[in-house]
């Protein structure tokens, strides 16, 4: 990818290394992508309805 | 800084992945996958790292499915038994009713055959004041074959025959409440002043009475604002256990009276601390700043990309509930009208915007675009006069904000796998 800026190099097996993958969990989460918020998007809803 | 990841990455970013600035490094946010990835330092191989990611499967866009589904959004009066101090459509100063023939065109002209469900929208003006178009509607849909789901938004100052009704049919029914009676009574009231509170308690209690989870639209002001914790209090007193809260909409009798707005951080520190109540209080919230979270997209609003119809009672279609007669709307918010020599609606379909991106020069290359979708887009106009021109008010709110519970989402997640790890 160009950057556009000067990046030290890593290798593949380094740069594995480094990306860290973490699964979305824990109550914001469950709060804000509760149902509710999905029927929004079903149902066509919006922020003045 | 997010401008720095803006222009590092400038228009490289997948679609549903947010990208932050984070303690010296990168955090990715995939908002289909629903993980995120950390990349620690800004010296890395970021080219490397964004094709470790891509065999990860880390930037998958889920296949779309044809769209099935009807929206439709019935404004059935722009009449109101309300004078609410804001309301943005100075609903009941210019009262008009969709007659029951124009109700079932509009319903014969937005759901094609091939339709698999509908949601049908029933809004005002006070929508009940209707009721007998309501009624009808319903009992049309009924007779056929179409599998449909009832929405309604309502003052909640309604008859009990009509709630009844409305209980019977299981429509989602959403009632504007603003808090506790001296917050209510001072913004929502009768056009003689007569508060309403003890009328929308008593509503409330007959929907809880059936079993019916109450919905609560709260609309925020600027004095409003910093009582968010004890309008939560209140609501859950009262059996409230969906909170949607926004604010105030500046435009027609709020703008008339000069509603002002807050501060972006006033107002982001006021939606952060609701969250925290309400998820004390495990009342389930939504604010239009994050619906996006988990379901990226290239539109904000389902109407102005042509995924839902809205029709006013004079026989406009319009893309947003804000724009509800001849008189008010704008002409970029008119998508078509009810044509009487021909018997039906004309819709011009190139008023739509599927895809922000295409207009909205500023959001274009932002690394939340896909979760933020640039804002309201009447509430953009309000203030710049543009559908294309970004708020810059709501812009700084939804950056600061989308930002903060990303990070706080991902901190979260990286406990919960800690816990794991550590089993």
């Amino acid at each position: 990818m160009d950057s556009g800026r000067d990046f030290v190099s890593t290798s593949e097996v380094e740069q594995k290394q480094i990306i860290e993958i973490i699964p979305l969990r824990g109550a914001l989460a469950e709060l804000l992508g509760s149902e509710v918020a999905a029927f929004y998007e079903r149902a066509g809803l919006c922020c003045d309805d | 800084m997010l401008a720095d990841v803006d222009s590092i990455f400038r228009d490289k970013i997948p679609f549903g992945v947010v990208i932050l600035p984070h303690q010296g490094g990168y955090l990715f946010y995939s908002a289909f996958r629903k993980e995120f990835a950390r990349i620690p330092s800004t010296n890395v191989d970021l080219g490397l790292a964004m094709m470790e990611l891509e065999r990860d499967r880390f930037f998958t866009v889920p296949v779309v499915q044809p769209d099935r589904t009807v929206r439709v959004t019935l404004i059935v009066t722009t009449d109101c038994n309300l004078r609410c101090k804001y309301c943005y459509v100075a609903a009941g100063d210019h009262p008009e009713y969709m007659p029951l023939w124009l109700a079932r065109k509009a319903i014969g002209f937005a759901v094609p055959p091939e339709a698999e469900e509908l949601f049908i929208s029933f809004f005002g003006g006070e929508p009940t004041l209707n009721f007998e178009v309501i009624r009808g509607v319903i009992q049309g849909i009924e007779s056929s074959s179409l599998q449909f789901r009832p929405i309604i938004s309502t003052n909640g100052v309604v008859p009990d025959d009509v709630l009844q009704f409305l209980i019977e049919k299981d429509f989602i029914i959403k009632i504007s409440l603003d808090g506790p009676p001296d917050i209510q009574d001072q913004y929502r009231v009768f056009a003689d002043g007569r508060p309403t509170s003890e009328i929308i308690e008593s509503t409330l209690r007959t929907l809880t009475r059936e079993g019916i989870q109450p919905r609560v639209r709260v609309t925020l002001t600027n004095e409003t604002l910093v009582r968010v914790e004890e309008i939560i209090e209140y609501l859950a007193s009262v059996g409230v256990n969906i909170v949607h809260m926004e604010l105030v909409s500046q435009r027609g009798r709020a703008r008339e009276q000069g509603f002002e707005r807050p501060t972006p951080d006033e107002y982001v520190e006021a939606i952060v601390s609701a969250i925290e109540h309400c998820r004390r209080k495990g009342i389930q919230f939504v604010t239009s700043s994050l619906l996006r979270l988990f379901a990226p997209a290239t539109h904000y609003c389902t109407s102005l990309s042509g995924r839902k119809f809205v029709f006013t009672p004079d026989g406009l279609i319009t893309s947003c509930i804000e724009t509800q007669n001849y008189l008010t709307a704008p002409p970029q918010f008119v998508l078509g009208r009810y044509v009487p020599e021909k018997g039906t609606y004309g819709c011009d379909w190139s008023r739509t915007v599927p895809d922000i991106r295409n207009i909205m020069r500023k959001c274009k290359q932002c690394p939340l675009v896909s979760v933020c979708c640039g804002g309201c887009p009447i509430r953009n106009f309000n203030i710049t006069g543009k559908i294309s021109e970004v708020d810059d008010w709501q812009c700084e709110v939804r950056k600061k904000l989308l930002s903060k519970v990303i990070v706080d989402m991902y901190n979260e997640s990286l406990k919960a796998k800690e816990e794991t790890d550590q089993l």
